[in-house]
Parts: structure tokens; sequence; C-alpha cells
């Protein structure tokens, strides 16, 4: 039972989070606040990766987390570099012990640790090989005060808590409203995973010469304002009924 | 669904009563074979849907696997309308699979026609598909329910006991093979193989876009050209839908106009076409 819930009571966490801070509606930012303070850490930000234009900050809970985020950018190495390239989490309990981080992003590391920075875990937001970003946690000790590492069912809630981030990210307009409505949490729970769209993906991205993500997130938005379903549309571009074109108009044939 | 031309989409149980049980040890055996390192749990998964509906007297089956965030996703069916027939208990969030599911214990149900109280949305719509007897498996390892088989058959009280307790057999040992969360080194926890294999899947959807377009060929025929350059190559079809999307140098071959697209039909589409014909034996 654990997994069938583990879903919706986050899901619950980040609604009630948003309500009682009197927000009407659940962003990408105020997920990163409900998360953090769910998880008990003081720094977490959503970062999209380069492709989609330049690397930006989508959400971000915590002005450190913003600062470790671009000083990666700037440094063109980091750990929420390598999550979003190689599509796997990365995942540092101990910054301080950990000699392959020293290796891979030694300037980084250097900074982090200066900032008191002890445990890092770094989860990449992808719809198979489509990048929308990753989801970055940071834990800060000062003096030997704060928390400890993630716990392993901690980390499944972050990892569940990442997903809830990215479907925020997929839906129309980027945001859900604080009571849940909009898109409703019974239809978060069913996952339209249809072959057509992921096909749908990588036809259009090469049609508009983008990356896979920006191309769902090209199609997602014309489902949306033309009010379709998103497999209607797919399923259109699979037939070649629907075509888009680089000045982003699509076309009926 | 009657306005489909192709083959029924539902077996006529033609299968004699018994369980031939020669063929059932081969096909244990084989189950358990294919349980080493490095299987394709997708197409093990469709395996294991097609060996039911051999074995067994059933008219569909459908396999439904937890992702490991409380989502479930419709892995293998035995046919089109019994993928979509999924989808809507998902839809609609009620269904014998899902009751399954979140109980962890078998659902029966020998009469849908009879059900509407029990499900109000997806009874009339299986009835409709021509389905009577529905009786959901589920897939435990150790304590938790990682999934749900479900079977149904076109006669009220169709689904005898011998068949579907042999079903729960090679569900359990199909089991076995899912759902291993490994810590590695430097305490990075690496996807489980349910994961992994889902998101192979979305990858090698996404290449077949790729392709078909690049090649002016329908997402079919892109699967039918990966599949084949794979196996001419003796490589993995999810490392070439990788070259493809990434546009790597081992994908030159079948991106370049030097290969010409394949006018037969796809090889065996695993879950989303029709499917080879899969009524009973002529």
């Amino acid at each position: 039972m654990a997994q069938v819930n583990r879903f919706d009571r986050l899901f619950q966490v980040i609604l009630a989070h948003a309500s009682e801070s009197g927000a009407p509606m659940v962003s990408v930012g105020s997920l990163c606040a409900a998360a953090a303070e769910h998880l008990g850490v003081s720094a977490i930000a959503v970062t999209a990766p380069a492709e989609m234009g330049k690397a930006q900050t989508l959400g971000v809970h915590g002005e450190l987390a913003r600062q470790l985020e671009e000083l990666q950018v700037t440094l063109g190495r980091g750990p929420s570099l390598d999550a979003i390239a190689e599509g796997v989490p990365v995942l540092v309990a101990d910054l301080r012990a950990d000699a392959d981080a020293a290796t891979r992003w030694p300037a980084f590391t250097h900074a982090a640790l200066a900032a008191g920075i002890e445990s890092l875990y770094m989860l990449p937001m992808r719809v198979g090989a489509a990048r929308f970003g990753v989801f970055a946690i940071y834990l800060q000790r000062i003096a030997g005060i704060g928390p400890g590492p993630l716990a392993p069912r901690e980390l499944a809630d972050a990892d569940v808590l990442a997903a809830i981030a990215l479907d925020i990210l997929l839906t129309h307009a980027g945001v859900l409203t604080s009571d849940g409505h909009g898109d409703s949490s019974e239809d978060r729970r069913f996952f339209d995973d249809r072959p057509e769209i992921h096909q749908a993906t990588g036809m259009v991205s090469v049609q508009l010469k983008v990356d896979l993500g920006t191309a769902l997130l090209r199609i997602r938005a014309r489902a949306y304002a033309e009010d379709r379903q998103l497999s209607d549309l797919a399923a259109d571009l699979v037939s070649r009924k629907v075509r888009f074109t680089p000045d982003l108009e699509s076309e009926a044939r | 669904m009657s306005r489909r031309p192709a083959p029924t989409a539902l077996t006529e149980p033609a299968t004699p009563v018994t369980v031939d049980p020669a063929r059932l040890v081969a096909v244990c055996v084989e189950l358990a074979d294919t349980l080493a390192a490095d299987f394709d749990l997708i197409e093990f998964l469709h395996g294991l849907v097609d060996r039911c509906v051999e074995l067994l007297d059933i008219s569909a089956v459908g396999l439904m696997l937890g992702d490991g965030r409380g989502r479930l996703r419709v892995m293998a069916s035995s046919a089109e309308e019994m993928r979509l027939l999924e989808l809507f208990q998902l839809k609609n969030n009620q269904g014998p699979c899902l009751e399954c599911y979140r109980a962890g214990a078998a659902v029966d149900e020998p009469d849908l026609a009879a059900a509407t109280d029990r499900w109000p949305l997806f009874a009339p719509e299986a009835v409709r598909t021509g389905l009577r007897a529905a009786h959901a498996l589920p897939m435990r390892l150790r304590t938790q329910t990682v999934g749900a088989l479900n079977l149904f058959h076109v006669d009220p009280g169709g689904l005898r006991p011998a068949h579907t307790q042999v079903a729960q057999g090679l569900v359990d040992v199909a089991t076995i093979g899912l759902v291993q969360v490994r810590l590695g080194h430097r305490g990075q926890i690496l996807f489980d193989q349910l994961r992994t294999a889902l998101d192979a899947r979305i990858v090698v959807e996404q290449a077949k876009g790729i392709l078909a377009e690049h090649r002016g060929i329908t997402p079919a025929e892109a699967f039918a050209m990966l599949r084949r350059h794979s196996r001419d190559n003796s490589g993995r079809l999810t490392d070439l839908a990788h070259a493809v999307i990434e546009g790597a140098p081992e994908a030159a071959g079948v991106l370049a106009d030097t290969e010409p697209a394949d006018t037969e039909p796809a090889d065996t589409e695993p879950a989303h076409g029709p499917g080879p014909d899969r009524s009973a034996p002529r």
C-alpha cells in the first residue's frame, strides 16, 4: 500500500503547504518550499537544462540553492549538470569524504563545502530522453548543526517530489490551483503514457529542430491552446494530419 | 471494436479444459531461463502475457506494474482493445486490477454484467467489449505488491480455478525478476529494473518518431528498421535508440538514405498495435 499512497500523500502535502501560505496556485517555486519543509532541508532548486535556452532556475527555496546552481553553470562542471546530462541521480551523502566529488567537480566542491553543504542529491527530471531539468537538494550543516544525510525513505519521498515538480512543469500554464483543481489528483494518478505521445515528441523535435524536452512542451502548449486532449493531438501528429513548422504555426494538411 | 478489420481481438478459447503439463513445465523453464542478467523486461512481460493466452482457457489478459511512485502503468496486453480497457481502469480509478493491486490479494468477478454496483463505469465498459468474467492476480515480491495481472473471459464464470492457479504460478516466477533496487558504489541508487525498462520503452518510442520524421515513414516502419539494424549489428535496441536521439555515429546507418525504407509490415509491435493474430489455432 505504501507505494500507492506515497504519491497521493506528498501531493496533498504540496497542496496543503500552498493553501496554508495563502497562495492561490502551486508553482515549481512553492513546491520547492514545501519540499524543503517536508524534507527538513534548507536549499532546493529546480533548474532547466542549458539546451532549452540558457540554464535557468525554474524554482528555488533558499538563496544558497540558487547560488550553487548558478555557480555550476559558470564553472561548466557540477553535480546537477552531471545529473541532467547522464539522466541518473547524483547522490552524495558526505561531500567532505567523497573523493570522487573532489575529482569530478573540484571548484564546486570547494565552494559548496565552504558554504557548509555536507550532502547533496540531484534528481534528474526527464521523460525518456526528453530532459526538463534537475531537482537539486542541498543539505547544509553549520558547526555540526543541521540535518543528517537523507534516509532511504526520505530519498524515496524526494524522488516523488521531483516527479510532481515535473508534472507541474508539464501541465499547461505550469501551475496548479492550490485546492487541487484544474488538474485533479485523480488525473495525476493516471499517467497517459500512450506511445503516440512519445513518437510525436520525436517527430516534432525534428520538425522544429529542437531538443525532445522543448518538443514535448510545444506539443502540450498546442493541445492546451486548442483545448484538445494531448493524445488526440499526438495521434494527428503521428498520422501526419498535423505538422509543426519552425515559425511555430502548426499546419493542418 | 467491431469496426476493426483486424483479427478478433479476443480469443475464442478453443484450448482444452486441462492445462498441458509438459507445455507448462517447458514454459516455466523458459521463464526461469530468461531471468538472467541483462534480460529485456518489457519483452519478458509481453512473453508472459503470450504464454498465459497460449496455455490457459482465457480470452484476454492485461498486465500492470507500479512505477515505484504510486502510479500504475499498463505494461503488456494480449490485444489493443485489452490495453484500452486497462487504461480505462486507470483513468476512471476503478476495476479489478486496481483493487487487486491496492489490496495485494486476488479479485474475482464471475459476472461483470452483474457488477455495476462494484464498478459502475468499468463493468459496463468491459461487458460492452464482450468480456463477462474477470480475475485479477497480485504480483507480489516479499511484502510488496508490485503489480497485477488481469485475466478475462467472454463467458460468465469462465475463469476456472485450475487455470487461475496456473496463472498465479507463472506470475510468481515472473515477479522474481522484478524490482531489484540495488545500492551501488558510493551509495548511488541505481534505478530499479522496472523504471529502467519503462524509460527504455519511452526512449525507443521517441527514437521511432525521430527516425520516422527523418525518413518519411511511419513509426511502425521505423521500429522495424531499428530492430533489424540492431539485430544485424548485434547491438541492443535501446542503445541504438539513444544513438538515433543523440545523432551519434552508430545511428548513421539507420538515419542515412543508404538503407531503403522497409516496405514489409513491421515485426511484432509490443503491446501497442494489434499484434499477431492470437485467435484459435487453425
